[in-house]
């Protein structure tokens, strides 16, 4: 039987060396290949061509190059059968027997000696403290990084973790009539203030009042909501817009999710770095330059066909017999996206598929997104967007996203704490595409050093009632400009000055809680009232100013445009005199030239 | 299962394992059930005869040693994960975040959070649990 699954694996693993040849030995003989000693001159021609030495360097590095990828596939395949006999009981047991110890001691030191392997291949297991987080924190992180919303079905045949609170199932639409969206303070949520912590969600708060109003939910009950409903609330809303005519309505598109906005950002910056890496482990260009297309437009890293750039005489023979194709296409002509279209839509995209040399169609390695940090273990962090932000994602190529996984062990009790073991990937690691380094990219996203999130800055420009423009995660509230200052705190004054005139005549002072520390405006309310008379004198004290101000503005604007005429008059005679004056001097000129050929005569 | 087909058909962007042949089934199927595993389910084998295990962005269902792609074997993924010591789940898919098992003793497909194990959704057919999972 083990014989068999050993088989089948090596099936699986095609283009990675045989387990026979994985000895140490071996590998340092492949190593060691390349710093063979050269051929003699006196060999045939071919060999000469080699070692000419303008050829020297190149072919150097080309067999270093394949010294290196032939050593990292002999790790993956050291690592792959590590991690094998890990979880194979009858390999354990045999250990165990082997070595007179417990069957759970050998697992734990098979389990450190592959820790030991990856270690030494830079993939590095630790052990950290765990904080779980909640189950609705997790689902706002989900949401946020596929950028869509599940509906949550209560009346399906099975069980779900998600639930819909009673105050949520209680809404109708009577206990919204007559409330406006500024009813809503969206801060009161405690819920929604997770949600806004991510950059997608705080550009959806602007329409959260309206959606929350056609729901039936009050102000009063929004507060009680919790993650699942909020959910709900969007996914009524954005089903309709994602998907109008769709069959299945189970998920809405909320935005892009940060997993495919990660991918896009990558690929923006690290175009010729990937290529490098492809190039490298020896995929079909035609493969990465279909990918990097699919990064660039779609943020998606796998699964999509590549396609033939020029048409085949068999392609033509095989289209135009279907009539999927006009008879005026030649051979060498480009496939359009139109024509792709309507060939995949009949059902005949193999015919234009690329294809390799043993004319199977050209494959690449499976790309996933990889959370550096996992999610479960985020429960310590205060801004829980963290979690999906750039620098907690890299991009990692199969076998070794399994790899990076093959050690993951949660709830190791030591007291009431609680650890993990993880393999941790290389902080600033974007792309990891193989053990040894050149087959990684570095990329610092910059977030945690250059624009940190400053959470301070935005809640007290929240809390002054500004709605944000600008819905950057990493945003900090501009300077405003000087005149607009100026404006703003005029504008405060007055209102504050009306606030102040109607209380005055309504007589009504509002209650201040005694636990509360009360604000501003309640702290000029405190202040001893005028009388109407003292406000009236006030008024008429400002409207005297303002007409004096208004006069003096005017006669500043007369004299200005006073001064602008002479100014223009100043000029346009200037412009005269040196006009005449120019006219003069020619005039002398041409009399002085006159008089001396008059005297030369 | 024809209907899953179809919904899997709509999306050309996905790499499909070709059919397993009976005696490579029989053969997993033994390994499971020494590894403490449940067997699987009657809709996961005909899904198997159809395509040897799927993989689209970033989820993935599981094949029988499907080629080139060691990390969507069914046998290998049961014997890793965390739920290996329970008799009554195997599991058949994941995603970045969740496993897809089978429960035997509950008859339904589950959709289990990687981490804390919790069953987060549940399924009595295989065709909405597959497409939960493979986020179509």
């Amino acid at each position: 039987m083990v014989k068999r699954r050993v088989e089948k694996l090596d099936g699986a693993f095609p283009d990675f060396v045989n387990e026979a040849d994985l000895s140490l030995d071996q590998i340092l003989d492949t190593i060691s290949a390349s710093n063979l000693p050269l051929p003699e001159p006196e060999q045939n021609s071919q060999d000469e061509k080699i070692n000419r030495f303008e050829d020297f360097y190149q072919n150097k590095i080309s067999e270093t190059c394949d010294d290196i990828l032939m050593l990292e596939k002999n790790a993956a395949t050291i690592v792959q059968a590590d991690i094998e006999n890990l979880y194979k009981g009858s390999f354990v047991r045999e250990f165990a027997a082997r070595y007179h110890m417990d069957e759970n001691d050998a697992r734990e030191k098979l389990r450190l000696d592959l820790a030991g392997q990856l270690q030494s291949w830079g993939m590095k297991c630790i052990n950290k403290r765990h904080y779980a987080l909640p189950r609705e924190i997790k689902h706002i992180i989900r949401m946020d990084f596929y950028g869509t919303v599940d509906k949550i079905d209560e009346k399906k045949d099975g069980r779900s973790s998600k639930k819909l609170s009673d105050t949520y199932r209680r809404r109708s639409p009577e206990k919204t009539a007559g409330t406006k969206p500024a009813d809503y303070n969206l801060g009161s949520s405690p819920v929604w203030i997770v949600f806004r912590q991510f950059r997608s969600f705080r550009l959806l708060e602007r329409n959260l009042p309206e959606l929350l109003i056609k729901e039936g939910v009050s102000p009063q009950d929004y507060k009680r909501l919790n993650a699942y409903d909020l959910s709900q609330v969007l996914y009524n809303h954005y089903i309709t817009k994602s998907k109008p005519d769709a069959e299945r309505k189970e998920r809405a598109n909320l935005f892009l999710g940060a997993k495919y906005r990660f991918v896009k950002a990558f690929i923006r910056r690290n175009k010729t770095a990937l290529r490098r890496i492809m190039d490298m482990r020896g995929y079909d260009h035609r493969y990465t330059e279909t990918l990097i297309k699919h990064m660039e437009q779609y943020g998606v890293t796998g699964g999509f066909d590549v396609i033939e750039k020029n048409y085949t005489q068999e392609m033509l023979e095989e289209l135009k017999k279907r009539k999927l194709l006009s008879p005026e296409i030649k051979v060498g002509d480009p496939i359009t996206d139109d024509q792709i279209a309507r060939i995949k839509a009949a059902g005949f995209i193999g015919t234009i598929l690329a294809r390799d040399e043993s004319g199977n169609p050209i494959t690449g390695p499976e790309l996933n997104v990889h959370h550096k940090v996992a999610v479960q273990d985020c429960g310590e962090k205060t801004n829980f967007a963290e979690v999906n932000q750039f620098k907690n994602l890299c991009l990692i190529i199969e076998p070794y996203h399994f790899f990076a996984h093959s050690l993951d062990r949660t709830g190791m009790a030591n007291g009431a704490e609680y650890y993990v073991s993880r393999i941790e990937i290389g902080e600033d690691v974007a792309f990891y595409g193989g053990f040894n380094k050149l087959f990684q990219i570095e990329y610092d996203f910059g977030q945690s050093r250059t624009g940190l999130y400053n959470r301070n800055a935005l809640d007290a420009f929240r809390n002054s009632k500004r709605l944000l423009d600008t819905g950057d995660e990493y945003w900090q509230p501009d300077k405003m400009p000087r005149r607009q200052k100026k404006a703003a705190k005029k504008l405060k004054q007055k209102q504050a000055l009306a606030e102040k005139n109607t209380q005055n005549t309504n007589n009504a002072v509002p209650p201040v809680p005694i636990n509360r520390p009360p604000e501003k405006d309640e702290e000029i309310i405190e202040k001893p009232v005028r009388t109407k008379e003292k406000a009236a004198q006030r008024r008429d004290k400002i409207s005297r100013k303002k007409d004096e101000y208004m006069r003096l503005r005017k006669n500043l604007i007369e004299k200005r445009k006073q001064y602008l005429t002479l100014r223009a008059a100043k000029k346009s005679a200037i412009k005269t005199i040196s006009r005449f004056e120019d006219e003069r001097k020619l005039e002398k000129l041409i009399q002085y030239t006159m008089k001396s050929q008059g005297r030369k005569r | 299962m024809k209907r899953l087909f179809e919904n899997l058909n709509k999306i050309s962007s996905r790499h499909q394992g070709k059919p397993v042949n009976v005696q490579k089934i029989i053969l997993a199927q033994k390994e499971l059930v020494q590894n403490r595993n449940a067997s699987l389910p009657h809709d996961f084998l005909e899904f198997l005869h159809r395509c040897n295990g799927i993989s689209y962005d970033g989820a993935a269902i599981f094949g029988i040693a499907p080629e080139g792609r060691i990390f969507l074997d069914l046998v290998q993924a049961n014997k890793m994960s965390p739920l290996s010591g329970f008799p009554e789940l195997v599991i058949l898919g994941c995603d970045e975040f969740d496993y897809l098992a089978y429960n035997a003793k509950r008859h339904q497909y589950q959709i289990i959070d990687k981490e804390d194990s919790e069953v987060l959704e549940e399924y009595s057919d295989i065709e909405p649990a597959i497409l939960h999972i493979l986020k179509i």
